[in-house]
């Protein structure tokens, strides 16, 4: 197109070959190291980990300390996260005296209450945070640590916002409840994929511009 | 309200969950997708709650889609601004909202 007779070989016609007419490669490179450049780029360009070739000479990936670390910081975070909402009882099942609540504070919490304040979701949502965070300080990366916990907190407000917005519109309101759940649920789901996806993003931009 | 306990934050944790799993396997498009897919759900349920008349409830739930719309649009794009600016705007409308409610119960 160009005029360029080496252009097949990207101008290196002593180091490059195209022999196929597929895409020029250099002379001697299998399609491992093919396999291996495509690998490295797509984790350069995505900032996220991509599986490694395999490899039988590798032992087992299994590291006591680090999931020893990892354990301990998450059951951490879930005793004090615990310990911090345990005298909160969620009584969305009635309005106390007259105001619409969905949540009442006790001086003396039974077993039942606390049990049931430590929820599926918020536990989850810990335990995710938790090993973000412990994972970026093995790494050394301490403002992703710090980005991991921003995030997780801002989960779980929207998480439990949106909960008690449904609540209280299915309550004021008397919308029927499958409908505004939906739309929690919904809305629920493109926070956390947004919330993740830019903070990936974020991390990303952040340690390029260190290197 | 039985039905919708702990919803919020289950659905946000399985966004996330969901946003690793295909992030990781199909890249960062298939995020873009889920989450398309999860306001478009959202969408069409506001439309069916202005169908049966409660229009008061329908303005209060758009209120919050909308920043996550415009967070939908930053991802698109790969504009972190709008991308970050829609999630602060859910926050404030989530804040306004449940003010706006606490209102108008008492």
């Amino acid at each position: 197109m160009s005029g360029n007779m080496f252009a097949y070989c990207k101008n290196n016609p002593v180091g490059m070959a195209d022999e196929d007419g597929d895409r020029p490669s250099f002379i001697g490179e299998t399609a491992s190291d093919v396999e291996l450049s495509v690998a490295k780029t797509q984790q350069m360009l995505t900032g996220r980990s991509v599986p490694k070739p395999v490899t039988h000479t590798t032992s087992s990936s299994f590291n006591i300390a680090s999931s020893a670390k990892s354990n301990i910081g998450t059951a951490v975070a879930d005793k004090a996260a615990s310990k911090g909402v345990s005298g909160i009882v969620n009584v969305s099942k009635k309005l106390v005296s007259g105001a619409l609540a969905t949540c009442k504070y006790v001086d003396a919490p039974t077993i039942g209450e606390v049990i049931r304040t430590k929820a599926l979701g918020s536990f989850g949502s810990i335990l995710c945070t938790g090993s973000n965070v412990i994972t970026s300080i093995i790494h050394k990366q301490y403002v992703g640590a710090c980005m991991d916990l921003v995030s997780g907190a801002a989960g779980i407000f929207a998480g439990y916002g949106l909960e008690s917005i449904g609540i209280a519109i299915a309550a004021t309101f008397g919308l029927p409840e499958l409908l505004v759940g939906g739309v929690v649920f919904g809305v629920g789901i493109a926070v956390g994929v947004g919330l993740d996806y830019g903070e990936n993003e974020l991390k990303s931009e952040w340690y390029k511009r260190r290197k | 309200m039985k039905k919708m306990k702990n919803i919020g934050i289950i659905a946000v944790l399985i966004g996330i969950i969901l946003s690793r799993i295909c992030g990781d396997y199909f890249g960062s498009n298939s995020q873009v997708i889920i989450m398309g897919i999860a306001i478009l759900f959202s969408a069409i349920l506001i439309a069916v709650i202005v169908l049966k008349k409660y229009y008061i409830p329908a303005i209060l739930l758009t209120s919050i889609l909308t920043p996550v719309a415009i967070s939908f649009f930053g991802m698109y794009f790969n504009n972190l601004y709008m991308l970050f600016g829609g999630l602060i705007l859910f926050f404030v409308a989530l804040v306004i909202d449940m003010k706006y409610l606490n209102s108008i119960k008492k």
